[in-house]
């Protein structure tokens, strides 16, 4: 054992070319050094994003793995092959019918605003007719009497959608 | 000799080292300042001791020159951002040495052989002045260490050839005094085995 050592402690005299050795450590202490830079603002903003989109993408699976939400059922695409066909129809016209009803409600409405919109109307064909009346044309008043009979008449409201369609 | 917190927030006292240089700890200071003259001191002080843990593992000088420039031109590079943790400063260096031997090895597959070290590097010839004998005796030496484990290797590299204590071999292979004790045992043994063959 002390023998091996001995051998051992002989190899310490290796030692390395001393002109290596100079050109080296001048090569060496005269290369600049890194110097540790400063993080910028940029470069924390950067970083909670990525660290703050891999935690909530993290959370995300976890919701979903700890959950047993079906996300295989939410990201297949619609199988239109699967659909009841006479439940579909039936559903269909149940949906028209409330069209028509829902129709009905605003033709009335439309027919009343309509009704609204025509009483200022006549006021003006009397006011009209009044002055005709004074500039003395006889027909021309005749008839906007006629019209003005007209308009207070009660219209019905299909009848107002008629008119309103044309 | 004060005392250092590791990354655990464990206090312990500095390894102590012979290999150290006198006043090391102000010296490193003035390293991480950036002054060339301190880096400059602990490249001639653990210079030699570098090469010869890598002329010793590579086998081959020219390649062990490079790796040993390499080694302290990293250390050089990375210094401002060194934290004494009451490591000696060498156990850093040979870290930096094992990591480059690594991708040495991992880049360049081919087995360099023991007699591609000159006589000269073993400083047999001159310095020494030995019998032929003695040449062939550490020829034989240098191969059984180097097929050994490379573990084993930097143990008996750094126990036997540059007398550093459990504790700093401990520190620069970043193991167990524990187990540097076991390993130590084994590569005697297996060196031993070796050399009979």
């Amino acid at each position: 054992m002390d023998n091996l050592r001995e051998q051992l402690s002989q190899l310490k005299n290796i030692q390395p070319d001393q002109g290596f050795s100079t050109r080296s450590r001048l090569a060496i202490l005269s290369t600049s050094q890194e110097t540790p830079t400063p993080l910028t603002w940029k470069q924390v903003a950067m970083g909670i994003f990525e660290y703050g989109g891999a935690l909530a993408l993290a959370a995300v699976l976890f919701v979903v793995i700890a959950g047993n939400t079906p996300i295989g059922k939410m990201l297949a695409p619609f199988d239109a092959g699967s659909l009841n066909s006479a439940h579909l129809q039936a559903e269909a016209e149940a949906i028209d019918i409330q069209i028509k009803l829902l129709d009905f409600d605003s033709y009335e409405e439309i027919s009343a605003s309509a009704a609204r919109s025509s009483t200022p109307a006549t006021s003006s064909t009397k006011n009209i007719s009044k002055k005709s009346q004074t500039s003395g044309s006889t027909n021309e008043t005749s008839s906007l009497i006629v019209s003005e009979e007209e308009t207070s008449t009660t219209i019905l409201p299909d009848d107002a959608l008629l008119l309103l369609s044309r | 000799m004060g005392l250092f917190a590791d990354s655990f927030g464990r206090n312990f006292e500095s390894i102590p080292s012979l290999s150290m240089l006198d006043g090391e700890d102000n010296i490193i200071k003035e390293a991480i300042k950036g002054e060339a003259s301190a880096f400059g001191r602990l490249y001639d002080h653990y210079q030699p001791q570098i090469y010869r843990f890598i002329l010793i593992r590579v086998g081959h000088r020219e390649e062990a020159e490079d790796l040993t420039h390499q080694v302290f031109l990293n250390a050089w590079k990375r210094v401002p951002s060194y934290e004494p943790r009451g490591f000696p400063f060498s156990s850093w260096l040979y870290r930096i040495a094992r990591n480059l031997i690594i991708d040495f090895y991992r880049t360049k597959k081919t087995e360099i052989s023991v007699d591609e070290i000159n006589e000269e590097d073993l400083g047999v010839n001159n310095s020494l002045g030995e019998s032929a004998d003695k040449k062939i005796e550490i020829e034989n030496l240098l191969y059984a260490i180097r097929r050994l484990k490379d573990e084993h290797q930097e143990v008996i590299i750094l126990r036997f050839i540059e007398d550093y204590s459990i504790a700093e071999t401990a520190s620069a292979l970043n193991r167990s005094q524990g187990a540097i004790k076991l390993l130590q045992h084994r590569a005697i043994n297996n060196l031993k085995k070796i050399l009979k063959q």
